[in-house]
């Protein structure tokens, strides 16, 4: 009674700690765990996953519906309102939209999955931990701000600049820089002390990060308001920034990690550090001289573009040295691939980057790249090397790396195989629709079929791609939903789970137990 | 502490046979390179006016069927004229060369269609033609339809 009287004069009293409880750790606002910062790029990286794919269907809605609705969008679909106050103009187009897919896929995606990788394979190959978990997390809120708002400017007429990648305006490409430049000092503080002697893995990472900082940098540079250049000059910038960016930081970064989940998902030691190393030096050569095959334009000697070309299609050589080194590393494996395991996700991601490198060299050959300029080949070629290779890849690295980094026993769940089954098919399918589609545009053009005739014709491969889409969104989800269930539902584990291997596997090569900081 | 778990490597030096498939890969492309030494690079997409916003005229195809038939030879990679050739900037207003003012008055809709085409007798001489060869004819062989193609693009051309 004198206690109910008590509470009723003071509110509820606080409810005391037991004395044999130690007291509760106040969570930090940006969290400095060891492999903290590993999970979160992870988990904003799948988030970034389903709303790329997503921007991806609206983009192919858009691209169906003039064909579908001739009368209704006889000039194609376009919304545009005006934003009061700062007097924008919002242009939702098909254009503005493919912008915005390639910014979520790239910059959202398979950037944010990238540093996760990075953040996790490095530590446990230096032995050396992340210099600090804290800065990583800052950086990742840092870059997702700076994507986030290169998302929303590609819709801004005043904002958008021209080029795929680059629809932003200087303060938004900065702070990106900025983010890239707190990701890179991460890097090397933990790496330069080991880099005598390093992994293969390390050597793509660090070019890959240092390549991707220069870029954004200089695109922030040139943005600056003072800095005039005439719209040849930045179209010429724009495509050589796109195909650096392809081959350098995608490739480079999707290339190191496999370098990394293959040999660890089979124990297996790697096939030939020759041979890496012999792959590092085509990549590193060939890809300044790919970018000179995009200068397409008189102002450019013709010699310099065909060599720019020719390096495009030597560019086949590197992705064949990567996947025979990797294929050989298996060898004796093979049983692994039954399941919907890391070692499945990275055989896919070698087989679209062999298919990739492939496609990208037929699309430069002289005659080809003019027959297929704007038609739907080179988005439906990088598809193939976005969604396909680099989404593997990451899934492969995710898979092998989750319960590590969040402790926990995961042992593989039909969800994993919904993710094989979904986008496998689904970028294969969107890939080849947009290209063929593309083939069949480019014909017509020279034939001069009527522009109804040509929509009529692309609208059926618009459909297959559309199709594609849908499932690897469907992909998408299933992986944000599996993270979920990863971090909700696995019962945690000391020690991360032993790599799925039926066989006894040489103790160096296998990775058994996660980074565990001090 | 960080548990350092490196990666061991089978072999350390580099197999005979990837060397070979890179001096294979390597004369294939000196070959293709030697073979594409001369030419000149088409106008970059995005140089010449996208007409795509203005009335819904196919410019991928135009400009498509322009470099084929090497418009831009004579009158510049942005069409914008050369010291002996026009500027076809503004022609859907009229032509800029004095011998076409009468054709544009009796054939007002049609007659950029008859000037490319070169066909009719009232534009076949060539001394009248001043070097514009005939499209519709040997060698370029332009059907209609493309030279329609070309004439909505051209008057987009501002």
């Amino acid at each position: 009674m004198r206690l109910r009287a008590l509470e009723k004069m003071t509110g509820r009293l606080k409810k005391l700690r037991p004395y044999n409880e130690p007291p509760t750790r106040r969570r930090r606002l940006v969290p400095g765990a060891p492999d903290s910062a590993a999970g979160l790029w992870f988990g904003i990286a799948a988030i970034w996953l389903v709303v790329a794919t997503g921007i991806g269907l609206l983009w192919i809605g858009l691209r169906i519906l003039p064909a579908v609705m001739p009368d209704t969008f006889p000039d194609g679909v376009s919304i545009s309102f005006g934003i009061p106050i700062v007097n924008w103009t919002f242009a939702l187009t098909a254009d503005s939209v493919a912008s915005g897919f390639l910014i979520a896929f790239v910059w959202g995606w398979l950037t944010n999955a990238a540093i996760a990788g990075i953040w996790y394979a490095t530590p446990r190959l230096t032995g050396t931990p992340l210099q600090s978990d804290t800065l990583a997390n800052l950086a990742l809120l840092a870059w997702n701000a700076s994507i986030a708002g290169g998302l929303a400017a590609a819709y801004v007429t005043e904002l958008a600049e021209p080029g795929a990648l680059t629809a932003a305006p200087w303060w938004i490409d900065g702070l990106g820089a900025l983010a890239l430049l707190i990701v890179n000092a991460v890097f090397w503080r933990g790496v330069l002390p080991s880099l005598r002697g390093a992994y293969v893995s390390l050597l793509y990472f660090g070019l890959g990060l240092l390549t991707v900082l220069g870029l954004f940098g200089i695109q922030a540079l040139l943005e600056l308001p003072f800095i005039s250049l005439d719209d040849t000059a930045r179209a010429l910038i724009g495509a050589a920034f796109v195909r650096l960016v392809l081959v350098y930081w995608v490739t480079g970064a999707m290339v190191g990690a496999l370098y990394y989940v293959v040999p660890r998902a089979t124990g297996n030691p790697l096939y030939s550090s020759g041979l890496a190393l012999l792959g590092v030096a085509l990549w590193l050569v060939l890809g300044v001289g790919s970018a000179l095959g995009t200068l397409v334009d008189p102002s450019v000697p013709y010699v310099i573009t065909t060599l720019g070309s020719v390096a495009t299609m030597l560019l086949v050589a590197h992705a064949c040295v990567v996947i025979a080194n990797l294929y050989l590393t298996i060898s004796g494996r093979w049983s692994l691939l039954l399941g919907a395991g890391s070692l499945t996700f990275a055989v896919v991601s070698l087989a679209f980057f062999g298919a990739s490198a492939l496609f990208d060299a037929v699309g430069a050959l002289r005659g080809v790249e003019g027959l297929l300029a704007r038609t739907g080949w080179p988005i439906g070629s990088m598809l193939f090397l976005i969604g396909g290779a680099g989404t593997f890849a990451w899934f492969a690295t995710a898979d092998h790396g989750l319960p590590r980094i969040l402790r926990r026993d995961w042992r593989g769940s039909p969800l994993g195989a919904i993710r094989l089954w979904t986008t496998f098919p689904g970028i294969t399918l969107a890939g080849l629709g947009l290209m063929f589609g593309g083939l069949a545009e480019g014909s017509m053009r020279l034939a001069a079929a009527s522009p109804d005739a040509i929509r009529g014709t692309v609208v059926w491969f618009d459909g297959v791609a559309g199709i594609g889409l849908g499932l690897a969104a469907l992909g998408g989800l299933a992986f944000l939903v599996e993270l979920f269930m990863i971090y909700t539902s696995a019962p945690r584990a000391a020690y991360a789970i032993p790599p799925q291997t039926s066989a006894p596997t040489p103790a160096s090569t296998t990775d058994p137990a996660p980074a565990t900081g001090s | 502490m960080t548990v350092r778990t490196p990666i061991d490597v089978r072999r350390a030096g580099l197999p005979a046979w990837a060397l070979w498939l890179t001096v294979f890969f390597v004369l294939v492309g000196g070959v293709y390179a030697a073979s594409n030494l001369s030419g000149e690079n088409p106008p970059l997409v995005g140089v010449l006016p996208s007409a795509s916003a203005s009335g819904g005229v196919d410019s991928g195809a135009a400009l498509a069927i322009i470099g084929q038939a090497g418009c831009q030879g004579c009158h510049g990679q942005d069409l914008k004229g050369t010291a002996a050739f026009p500027n076809l900037h503004g022609v859907g207003a009229g032509p800029k060369s004095a011998n076409l003012k009468e054709l544009a008055t009796a054939e007002p809709d049609t007659w950029m269609n008859i000037w490319i085409a070169g066909l009719d007798t009232r534009v076949s001489d060539p001394a009248f033609r001043k070097g514009m060869p005939a499209f519709g004819g040997s060698p370029t062989n332009l059907t209609d339809a493309q030279i329609e193609t070309i004439v909505a693009y051209l008057k987009t051309l501002q």
